[in-house]
């Protein structure tokens, strides 16, 4: 019966890393050959131990692809998406959490039903009017498109975090003098900071991993990372080697986000709907 | 003082509903008035109206019933198995095992990974002549697979990268699920013999229901508007084979700026989704109702 049990163990350690191992191994495979020569990487059965090199991230660095730049351009437009969603999206979530007033929860849904838009159907009249304004292919123009993205996001996580803040120690602070606005500014702001952090991280992640958004509405100047990484492919063949170096420079950061989300992801991914 | 009260929350709200309403609204406005002309932007002729034409065209093409029949064929593959293979995750990682953090922390990692990149990764893995999964195939005696080729293998290509990307989303709500549940229930239906498999379907079924739910929904319109994947593993091809919805307005309108008729498929799309999404919103209004 032990040995039956212990056996039972085993399957089941095993089941876990064969799940696990399914889980990374794209990934692991992406990161590795980034660090392969050609040669390498393009072998018909594949290489598992090898000497690492970093031409493929010289190339993408000094070549013309001027990769560097485009890394630079998503981490403009992701934290300008995140800030413009925290500061207009938290007071709006404030107001849905603590007021009453008519009309409060279809105001919600509305604002919860633009993040389901599909992003296609949008993206050609935003291209049109885009173009009309003279913004394509300027940060401004996947920044705004991205805000569609995260504010409705900051709004409702960002409601749910406030809620969990008692509401007694708002009417002890006005009790005690405090105006509504410094009551926000002085008590519940830095109550709820973890919560304003962890909504400011899922946001730069959705701006940071968009495509489509981007594609359309950049060309050369505001080109971003992700769209970059889709740029290797000629008509002959794929530089397989810059395009893994690229996208595992655009991974990295993600995954370490990640570290920080564990514990907040289902919360996150759900838009509030499940506490986790 | 009861008045001033009273506007106070609609200020604070105005910012974001301004800004959303410019951003989503007005575009949608504009392009319904372009529905129903035809302009094609490359062109210098202006607008020119012509009424549902856009619409009618649309219905009576075939492409677009075979795009929509492949967006549902993926929508529906894709969620289902993502959902069957979540819930036995969580099943198995339902227990108190070592180093818990670690390995839930490891399994969530394919949905952080933007989807153009899960797309470029699973093309490198699905080569014909150098790709890891033929080889992998191979030492288990079956033959090499020309993934994305033909119309079976493409769809089965890119639901083969969606699901290894989305699963753990399921997987992690249904565990946080499971974990909600209380233990007296499982305890006091073991007591009166209910087997293991009774307990499933009558005891942890229903009660993850809410959890099932919004994990449906969320991924069944991810899925149905899922673009960025299958742009990069198949390009809709070959031929129209994965062609789904978001390609094909993609297509008309950025490819052959044909943008009349791309905002008339916007329209339809839009239908299908707020029909999709207003269930969504349903269930969530039930849902603080009852707390």
């Amino acid at each position: 019966m032990r040995a039956f049990k212990i056996s039972l163990k085993v399957v089941y350690y095993v089941l876990i890393a064969f799940v696990l191992s399914l889980a990374l191994f794209p990934i692991y495979w992406t990161i590795t050959t980034s660090f392969k020569s050609k040669l390498d990487a393009l072998s018909a059965s594949p290489v598992w131990v090898f000497k690492p090199i970093i031409d493929n991230y010289e190339y993408i660095a000094y070549a013309k692809i001027a990769f560097p730049r485009y890394l630079l351009n998503s981490i403009i437009i992701s934290f300008s998406a995140a800030f413009i969603a925290i500061s207009v999206g938290s007071i709006a979530a404030y107001a849905l959490a603590r007021y009453n007033f008519k009309g409060k929860e279809n105001i919600a849904f509305w604002i919860l039903s633009t993040r389901m838009m599909p992003a296609p159907a949008v993206v050609i009249p935003l291209y049109i009017l885009m173009r009309g304004l003279r913004i394509i292919d300027t940060h401004l123009a996947p920044i705004l498109a991205h805000v569609i993205i995260t504010l409705p996001f900051a709004v409702w996580v960002m409601r749910g975090f406030f809620e969990e803040i008692p509401v007694e120690i708002e009417e002890a602070a006005q009790v005690d003098g405090c105006s509504r606005r410094q009551t926000f500014m002085k008590i519940v702001l830095p109550l709820s900071l973890p919560g304003l952090i962890i909504t400011s991280l899922f946001s730069i992640m959705f701006s940071w991993n968009e495509f489509l958004y981007a594609l359309v509405l950049t060309s050369t100047q505001a080109k971003t990372a992700t769209v970059a990484c889709t740029e290797f492919r000629g008509w002959m063949e794929t530089a397989w080697g810059p395009a893994f170096a690229a996208a595992t420079i655009t991974i990295i950061p993600i995954l370490l986000l990640t570290i920080f989300l564990q514990k907040h992801l289902v919360r996150g991914l759900t838009f509030g709907a499940v506490k986790g | 003082m009861k008045k001033k009260t009273q506007l106070t929350p609609y200020i604070l709200v105005s910012g974001a509903f301004l800004i959303l309403f410019a951003l989503t609204i007005f575009p949608l406005l504009y392009s319904l008035i372009l529905s129903f002309h035809e302009w094609n932007m490359t062109k210098p002729a202006p607008w020119k109206f012509v009424g549902f034409q856009n619409y009618w065209e649309i219905l009576k093409d075939p492409v677009f019933w075979r795009v929509i029949r492949n967006t549902f064929i993926f929508t529906f593959s894709t969620v289902s198995l993502q959902f069957a293979i979540g819930l036995g995750l969580a099943h198995l990682f339902n227990k108190e095992i070592r180093g818990e953090g670690v390995v839930r922390s490891t399994l969530v990692l394919p949905m952080m990974v933007p989807s153009i990149l899960v797309g470029l990764m699973w093309l490198f893995m699905y080569k014909r002549d150098f790709g890891i999964i033929n080889y992998l195939l191979g030492l288990l005696n079956i033959n090499p697979i020309a993934w994305l080729s033909t119309s079976w293998n493409s769809m089965a290509g890119i639901i083969i990268a969606d699901i290894w990307q989305w699963t753990p989303f399921m997987f992690l709500l249904l565990l946080a699920g499971l974990r909600s549940l209380p233990t007296e229930i499982f305890e006091s239906a073991r007591i009166d013999g209910a087997s293991s498999l009774q307990i499933f379907r009558h005891v942890t079924l229903p009660l993850l229901r809410p959890f099932i739910a919004i994990a449906l929904i969320i991924r069944s319109m991810d899925a149905f508007r899922e673009f960025d994947k299958i742009f990069q593993l198949t390009g809709g091809g070959p031929g129209i084979a994965t062609e789904t919805i978001s390609l094909f307005i993609y297509r008309n309108g950025l490819r052959y700026f044909k943008m009349g008729y791309a905002a008339a498929l916007s329209y339809l799309t839009l239908i299908i989704i707020i029909t999709v999404s207003t269930l969504y919103v349903r269930f969530l209004q039930r849902k603080g109702e009852n707390n």
